[in-house]
């Protein structure tokens, strides 16, 4: 009598469970919906002031000074120099602690790295910003003296750190997902550890890292505060990492802090920049989700 | 005994060497390439085989068989170190290669004298043609690597099958012919010794009968030491056979002897099907 009970009941819970469960997953698809709706109708507004192609190949960011302009390449530019130079920093020594992690690292040791990274990773934003201007861009200096107090280098280094615990998780995952039958494949042809990853190992998880990569670039593109307070805010269209330069969402911030009145144009400007910043990353998660599938197959 | 010689049929160019005791082959007069004294191994504190003394001559194909657990593949890894990657695996005793304590001797060195192949083929994601060099080159060898391909490929009978395709990958191929692959890369390293643990257990009945053949034309020029469950194979391939029980090592005679006249009831049982 009593068995029977239980399962009623357990059905009773798993009925009422499963309209939680879907509205839970509901809400997150209407936040994303609701999200890409606001962002289109103000990019939208934006788009019938200013024509889409000098916005989107203009040379001069100026929308707050007269007379205005609405080339967002200086931004642009700003965002692809610290994300790339995040990477530069962030992908070898990633990759590297990935191959150490799973190849060389004893069972000890990869139980103590692993938990400091994920630290590393849970760091909030505005930390990295102060240890940038405080700490790493001071020591710029004194290998370059003519470096500015905002500057990309600086902006990129710290990026590149936060990065780091992302890529080298992502990397590790990879090559654990290789079969061990791979490797051992390899060693019993007399390789050296170092052989088969390079030969072997590398190779085959080429997929998967390259996805850890862009994910990893994807989130630098959309880092915030760390790069505001780096690099400074002046959009110029510059490729010189030692000048001060103003990334897309430091732009945003700037706009949104500032006291630019709500529904002017110079308001409307950081909705489309930030609808061409959205855009950016989708594009590139996308690509990394793709080539992630294409490497479990 | 109710077993009789014809239920196995047996490598075409089987001696039988009679008066040969268990365990000691040597009294052929030929030489002995791999020796284990007094082996005994274990995962962690579980003890997988035990005080195992065996000799392995050259150029002979020896079989190993025995029921799941009983030890003979973790044997079989001992002879190239491939245990080395097993966490907590402990050896006790002596492992010679050619007089030279495998143990004490470089890993990479002893793998490149005794290739294995695997029980679930394992080709690189590579071409064909790179599957086969990328040990020989790693290795320091760069010249004559077209012959080389086209000679191991043609040695491990899958030359006609792929001569046109060299570039495509080698996880491409069929599982037969993967296998094929990875015994050409083997042999690629010019290496002494081959061991198999079970080999064909991944393939269809003609892709195992591919293996077998080659066995038994490769023993001429290798020392080929085979782990199988499947006793009917190693009556077919083998001069030897080992048989193991519980991590013992119950019965090692000539392979005709083992299957007409075992002297263990032991062995007696497994082979005519009463238990394993």
């Amino acid at each position: 009598m009593e068995n029977i009970h239980s399962i009623e009941r357990a059905k009773k819970i798993e009925k009422a469970l499963l309209p939680l469960l879907a509205a839970a997953g509901m809400f997150t698809l209407l936040v994303t919906a609701g999200i890409i709706f606001t962002l289109s109708q103000e990019t939208w507004q934006f788009f019938k002031t200013v024509p889409i192609i000098d916005f989107l190949f203009g040379t001069k960011w100026e929308p707050l000074m007269e007379p205005k302009s609405f080339g967002v390449l200086p931004l642009v530019s700003g965002t692809l120099l610290i994300s790339i130079g995040a990477g530069v920093f962030a992908i070898p020594s990633g990759v590297m602690i990935g191959v150490f992690l799973t190849e060389y690292a004893h069972e000890r040791i990869r139980r103590m790295v692993k938990p400091i990274l994920e630290i590393l990773a849970g760091i909030p934003t505005i930390v990295y910003g102060y240890f940038a201007l405080t700490f790493v861009t001071p020591l710029l200096k004194t290998v370059m003296p003519d470096i500015e107090v905002f500057n990309a280098l600086s902006g990129a280094m710290v990026v590149g750190i936060m990065i780091l615990p992302m890529v080298a998780s992502l990397v590790d995952d990879a090559l654990l997902a290789l079969p061990q039958s791979l490797k051992h494949g390899a060693y019993a042809l007399g390789a050296t550890p170092y052989e088969v990853i390079v030969g072997v190992v590398i190779p085959a998880s080429f997929g998967r890292i390259m996805a850890a990569f862009i994910l990893a670039i994807s989130r630098a593109v959309g880092e915030t505060m760390a790069v505001t307070m780096a690099a400074g805010s002046n959009p110029q269209l510059t490729f010189n990492p030692l000048n001060s330069i103003q990334t897309m969402t430091s732009y945003i911030v700037q706009v949104a802090l500032g006291d630019t009145p709500a529904g002017g144009i110079e308001y409307l400007t950081s909705y489309a920049v930030a609808f061409l910043l959205f855009a950016m990353t989708f594009v590139l998660n996308w690509i990394g989700h793709k080539i992630m599938q294409q490497g479990r197959k | 005994m109710i077993l009789l010689a014809q239920d196995f049929k047996f490598a075409s160019n089987t001696k039988t060497e009679r008066g040969v005791t268990a365990g000691n082959l040597s009294d052929v007069y030929q030489e002995i390439i791999l020796e284990a004294k007094d082996v005994g191994a274990f995962y962690g504190k579980k003890e997988a085989i035990k005080n195992v003394s065996m000799e392995i001559l050259k150029n002979k194909a020896t079989a190993i068989i025995g029921p799941s657990g009983c030890g003979k593949s973790t044997l079989l890894r001992c002879f190239n170190r491939m245990n080395d990657f097993v966490p907590h695996f402990q050896l006790t005793g002596a492992l010679n290669y050619r007089g030279r304590n495998i143990m004490k001797s470089d890993a990479m060195f002893i793998r490149s004298q005794i290739g294995m192949v695997f029980q679930r083929p394992n080709p690189f994601p590579k071409s064909i043609y790179e599957n086969i060099v990328w040990g020989p080159k790693i290795h320091g060898r760069k010249n004559n690597l077209d012959e080389l391909v086209e000679d191991v490929l043609r040695k491990a009978a899958l030359w006609d099958e792929v001569k046109d395709r060299l570039g495509e990958l080698g996880t491409n191929l069929s599982g037969g012919q993967q296998q094929r692959l990875c015994l050409a890369r083997t042999l690629a390293m010019g290496p002494n010794v081959i061991l198999m643990d079970e080999p064909c257990s991944a393939l269809d009945p003609k892709s195992t009968a591919h293996i077998e053949d080659l066995i038994n034309v490769l023993k001429d020029e290798y020392t080929i030491i085979i782990v199988t469950h499947n006793m009917h194979q190693a009556a077919r391939v083998s001069d030897h056979t080992a048989f193991f029980y519980e991590g013992e090592l119950v019965e090692f005679d000539a392979t005709e002897n083992i299957f007409t006249r075992p002297k263990h009831k032991k062995t007696e049982d497994y082979i005519t099907g009463r238990f394993g």
